[in-house]
């Protein structure tokens, strides 16, 4: 009853799914069994036993095929059925006869199918797995029992041998295992031992990058140790201050979401502090009254409502750091660190975490190196994201002179056009700007941090009491490196320009207008010059112009043959006119388009189709390519008749001894390839020829194909030998020689003559 | 069944009924036995097996490589779990076995001291069983396929043998001599049988399709011949006056004696009426027989219904004998199976086969050896540890042992 309700249930599309699992898996054509098909095939039989009785059927046809590759996957698959499931033992069991015979080949006038190699490795493996399942199962499925008994004592099995061969084998792989253990240890030993010795230089290294970054860019929480600009912090504790109003005042339900990274650290704890009010004032603001009050202060301030998000984003952006003196011995220390961390340091953590995940390290050693290497690489990113810009630009100024304003104005002297009354008042503007440029070199970014961190870097360049005037009166012009000498200097040369040309014109329009008479053939030639090409120098332009006049090579030419001596007097040979001409032509590559043909010649071929051939001009069976109708006829009637069709000089391309018909029949013979199919198959299209060319595609690519045909020396001279025709021919030629015999000896008696 | 025992007890049924009703029931539900087995001390197929008539106790089996063995089939030893031991053999060495395979093994029916065994060494030899040793040999001109004595003869001891070559001979035990020779095959004999009700009514079954009837006591030839076609016309001409599309290599009486089953490679089984001769036309189907040797069957008889228990290849295939229909298949042996003989009492079926298997088909009426497992669980829960370890990993292993990892993810 029980089972009819199951069988209704059996879902058809389930079982669809696992007829294909099967085919998959038996047509897979390897030695081992795809393990995730596999397990989706387990997944479904596990869900009742009227599919593992579903999959019994499907894994006995499969069985029953007649190729060992199919079987060895069903085999497996049903070995794997059969040691989880009851109901497919007993099934099995129940045909277990039949089992025995297709698996292990106990009738042998049922000889396991084709593969040799698959069929071995089945009979082995079913052999084994019988033996195993004996081991397992036997005293409660007497069948088993009785089936193992059968093969052991009439089919005389050796499976003492089997299981003798088993442990041998299982022996061997814990040896193996065992071996591979130690290795591992070893390994693991030594990548400790590394450890041990270099965890130490790794976080010394670590710790003086740590303090080098200190140095470079202090901290907030260190900032304001002995510093005056306090920019950065009174911003934070404005919008602190802010915040805190706002809490106060809007009460609990404005939502203020401040992103503070590390740098305001500080003021987590007021933030914390506010929020805790705030959740102890909620509970008390819960009756109308206070809602009016919110109300009327919400009017009061002009405010729109009492919901607000107010969002400060205090991200630090990239950091930018001047290198000067007293940076630059950090700096240097900071880059060999670096370099030490990114070429020794990161691989050999990085070999550490490879080696211990592979062989199986204890967790505390991994967890030490990932931890290890994630200091590393912050340190290393932290590296990164500092930008050093390198000293070089000014230690250029001050070859010029100390004062390290000067390495602005050589900007400045590349504006020619600028005008001598804007460039008085550009002249203190650009001062003052250069002065801010060159001591305050970020303008990017809008962290308190790295604006506070350039500003503290460049108090050190800029004096504290400076101005351009006081700059500008300490030098006079008499001093060429100063700036107003600069000036002056380029004020003279714009003035000499202007005088020199008509108008303040850039000197290329100004030579067009001075050479407007004689404007027609030189355009000509600079046209002509335009497309010339570019050659490079040969004889053949040393000598333009009169070119008969090129000689040719000298060759020397030895008499003697010898490495050594020499004949005194060499006597020298012009080289014929090939090598003039070797060097007077040129190969010039082609540079125009390509223009793919998009035309076909369309002939008619015998076989009613058109020719498919796309030839530019000419095609090599049907002649120049000239406009054709539907059929192929050519439009213009008096074209010349067709040169020869293809077929016919194919046929004309074969010699007459190669008689394709003998060809086939040699080939059927000797199962060699000579080529009469190509020569023959050679009229059709050739693209089309291809893909028939090489036949049907076998339904399962994956087996081995065992119908295909065996050309050995046995069956090319079986072919021969018992041909039915030759066969013929060569008992006739015997007869006659023996009819012959007897006819010579006994043909001239009586009885013999009577019945020849 | 209880019910059939308070009537038992009040008289109200005939004693028969429930005896009738149980056997049956018990004989129906043949499974291969799991707590009986037989020793083996077979090294080649298994020809012929006979239980003792007077006790049915002793199995005697003869084997292809012409030993002959005995067992015992009665469990004296209190366990459940048991396997038949052998009791006396004439083994591979003992000079005075068959030197070819032996055919046939019977009991003689009147006392389990001596049995005759009858081979292809065209050999029959009457053996002491206290002794193990031929007490008499007889020897024929060809191999012996089958011989036979009657269970129910008391005016003769005559043992038939059915020889190659057409000779049905019959031998006399009293005078120690060949005393017939019955003539009307004209093919080897691969099937003597005598009736179990008319003691002296003998049937052959032979390579020339046919079975003949004979009564000894007339010297002149076979009292009938059994016709397939029941005397109609056969659209084969040779077919005509035989029994069989093919040889004839099994044959057997009911318990009454009223009918007589026949097998053939014709593959089919057919049902004679033994008093008119006539066919009973029960169609069984198609039963594979490609044996070249006699196959031994046997018949169950119950009170109204009887079952045939015939050999097909590897299995055996249970019949109801009157309609033909096929009860069920006993799958077991891995080769042919030669020969099985049905326990009369407790209705167990002894099969013997190429294999060398000798296997016991036992009544599974209900769970009783589960039952009796169980309650052995639980009587001494704590006694041995092997014990119930065993009995652990008797229930493990028929339950199914899906892991997890073929959960569905």
């Amino acid at each position: 009853m029980s089972a009819n309700k199951q069988e209704v249930c059996l879902d058809h599309q389930l079982c669809q799914e696992m007829e294909g699992y099967v085919e998959i898996l038996t047509t897979s054509g390897k030695p081992v069994l795809n393990a995730d098909t596999m397990k989706k095939f387990k997944a479904i039989c596990k869900k009742s036993d009227m599919y593992v009785e579903h999959a019994y059927h499907l894994l006995m046809t499969r069985l029953d095929m007649d190729h060992s590759e199919i079987r060895l996957s069903a085999f497996q698959m049903i070995n794997e059925l059969f040691v989880r499931s009851h109901i497919f033992r007993e099934l099995l069991l129940q045909n277990f006869q039949m089992f025995i015979e297709l698996t292990v080949e106990t009738d042998y006038n049922l000889p396991l199918p084709l593969p040799k190699a698959a069929a071995d490795t089945m009979k082995q493996k079913a052999l084994r797995a019988i033996q195993e399942w004996n081991d397992k199962y036997g005293e409660d499925y007497k069948k088993l029992a009785l089936g193992f008994n059968f093969l052991k004592n009439c089919k005389k099995v050796d499976f003492n041998g089997i299981r003798a061969r088993c442990e041998e084998e299982q022996r061997r792989e814990r040896e193996r295992e065992e071996k591979q253990r130690k290795i591992n240890e070893e390994r693991i030993g030594k990548v400790q031992k590394e450890m041990s010795e270099m965890v130490e230089d790794m976080k010394s290294s670590l710790m003086e990058i740590k303090n080098s970054f200190e140095l470079l860019l202090p901290t907030l929480d260190n900032f304001f140790i002995g510093s005056t600009d306090i920019d950065a912090s009174s911003s934070a504790q404005t919008e602190n201050d802010g915040y805190d109003k706002d809490a106060e005042s809007i009460n609990s339900d404005t939502k203020t979401t401040v992103k503070s990274p590390g740098i305001l650290k500080q003021d987590d704890s007021s933030i914390d502090d506010d929020e805790e009010d705030d959740d102890e004032e909620e509970k008390d603001f819960e009756d109308v009254a206070d809602e009016m009050s919110r109300q009327h202060f919400m009017q009061v301030h002009g405010l729109g409502g009492a919901h607000y998000n107010i969002s400060v984003d205090l991200t630090p952006g990239p950091v930018e750091l001047m290198e000067n003196e007293d940076t630059s011995a950090i700096l240097t220390h900071l880059k060999d660190q670096y370099r030490l961390l990114t070429s020794k340091f990161l691989p050999a953590v990085q070999k550490w975490l490879n080696i211990l995940s592979k062989h199986g390290g204890s967790q505390t050693d991994v967890k030490k190196a990932i931890y290890l290497k994630t200091e590393l690489t912050q340190a290393k990113n932290k590296y990164h994201d500092l930008k050093v810009i390198p000293e070089e630009e000014k230690v250029v100024g001050k070859a010029d002179s100390d004062d390290e304003f000067e390495d602005v104005p050589e900007k400045e002297g590349y504006e020619a056009t600028i005008t001598p009354q804007r460039r008085k008042e550009n002249g203190s503007s650009s001062s003052s700007k250069s002065k801010k440029s060159s001591t305050v070199t970020m303008a990017t970014s809008n962290s308190d941090q790295s604006e506070s961190a350039s500003s503290s870097q460049g108090k050190k360049h800029t004096k504290p009491y400076w101005s351009i005037n006081n700059e500008l009166l300490e030098h006079d012009e008499a001093d060429p490196t100063s700036f107003i000498a600069n000036l002056k200097k380029i004020k003279a040369e714009t003035a000499h320009l202007c005088s020199s040309s008509t108008a303040s014109a850039p000197s290329t329009s100004k030579r067009s207008n001075s050479t407007d008479s004689v404007a027609e053939p030189d355009e000509k030639k600079r046209k002509l010059v335009e497309n010339a090409p570019v050659v490079p120098y040969g004889v053949d332009l040393e000598h333009w112009g009169n070119q008969d006049k090129i000689e040719a090579p000298l060759v020397v030419k030895y008499d003697s043959l010898h490495r050594f001596w020499t004949p005194k007097d060499v006597e020298h040979c012009q080289a014929d006119k090939e090598g003039i001409a070797e060097m007077t032509k040129r190969a010039i590559s082609f540079t125009g388009k390509f223009e793919p043909v998009k035309w076909k010649c369309r002939a008619p071929l015998p076989n009613g189709k058109l020719c498919e051939r796309m030839d530019r001009v000419k095609c090599p069976f049907h002649g120049k390519i000239v406009p054709r109708d539907k059929i192929g006829n050519p439009d213009d009637p008096n074209q010349p008749p067709q040169p020869l069709t293809a077929e016919q000089e194919v046929k004309d391309l074969i010699p007459a001894w190669q008689d394709p018909e003998l060809q086939a029949d040699i080939e059927a013979a000797t199962g060699l390839d000579l080529g009469s199919g190509r020569s023959k198959g050679k009229g059709k299209g050739k693209g089309k020829g291809k893909g028939k060319g090489k036949g049907k595609q076998p339904k399962y690519p994956n087996l081995t194909n065992i119908k295909a045909s065996t050309n050995t020396a046995r069956s090319r001279l079986e072919n021969k030998v018992f041909n039915r025709a030759t066969m013929k021919r060569v008992n006739s030629a015997m007869d006659k020689v023996s009819y012959k015999h007897v006819r010579d000896r006994f043909g001239n008696q009586f009885n013999y003559s009577m019945n020849p | 069944m209880l019910n059939f025992l308070s009537s038992r007890e009040s008289g109200i049924d005939d004693p028969n009924l429930l005896r009738g009703y149980e056997s049956t029931k018990r004989a129906v539900s043949l499974e291969l036995s799991k707590h009986r087995d037989v020793e083996r001390v077979h090294y080649g197929g298994v020809n012929s097996l006979d239980l003792d008539v007077v006790e049915s106790r002793y199995l005697l089996s003869g084997t292809t490589d012409g030993t002959v063995h005995i067992h015992d089939t009665v469990n004296l030893t209190g366990d459940v779990k048991f396997t038949l031991k052998a009791l006396a053999n004439v083994s591979r060495s003992n000079k005075h076995k068959h030197k070819h395979s032996v055919e046939t093994v019977q009991w003689y029916p009147l006392d389990s001291g001596m049995f005759l065994s009858s081979g292809g060494d065209k050999q029959l030899k009457v053996w002491d069983t206290n002794s193990m040793v031929p007490v008499d040999e007889y020897e024929f001109k060809g191999i012996i396929y089958s011989h036979h004595m009657s269970a129910i003869a008391v005016k003769h001891s005559l043992v038939a043998a059915g020889c190659h070559s057409s000779s049905l001979q019959l031998v006399d035990l009293k005078s120690g001599s060949a005393s017939h020779m019955l003539k009307g095959h004209q093919g080897s004999i691969f099937s003597v049988k005598w009736s179990t009700r008319d003691e002296f009514l003998l049937a052959s079954g032979s390579a020339d399709n046919r079975i003949l009837l004979w009564d000894i006591r007339s010297s002149k030839g076979p009292m009938m011949h059994l016709d397939q076609h029941n005397g109609l016309e056969s659209d084969n001409y040779f077919d005509g006056c035989t029994s069989h599309g093919g040889y004839v290599n099994g044959l057997c009486f009911t318990q009454n004696g009223l009918h007589l089953l026949s097998y053939g490679t014709d593959n089919r089984l057919r049902l004679w009426n033994t008093t008119t001769g006539q066919n009973t036309l029960v169609n069984y189907g198609r039963i594979r027989n490609d044996s070249k040797k006699c196959v031994q069957f046997s018949v169950f008889n119950g009170s109204r219904t009887n079952f045939v228990f015939v050999p097909e290849a590897s299995n055996i295939k249970v019949f109801d004998m009157h309609n033909g229909n096929r009860l069920s298949i006993l799958r077991g042996h891995y080769t042919q199976v030669n020969c099985c003989k049905l326990h009369r009492d407790y209705q167990e079926l002894y099969s013997g086969g190429n294999d060398c298997n000798i296997l016991i088909w036992t009544p599974e009426t209900d769970k009783a050896y589960d039952d009796h497992i169980k309650a052995q669980k639980r009587e001494q829960p704590a006694s041995g540890r092997s014990e119930r370890n065993s009995f652990v990993r008797r229930t493990g292993a028929t339950n199914d042992t899906w892991s997890s990892d073929e959960e569905e993810s």
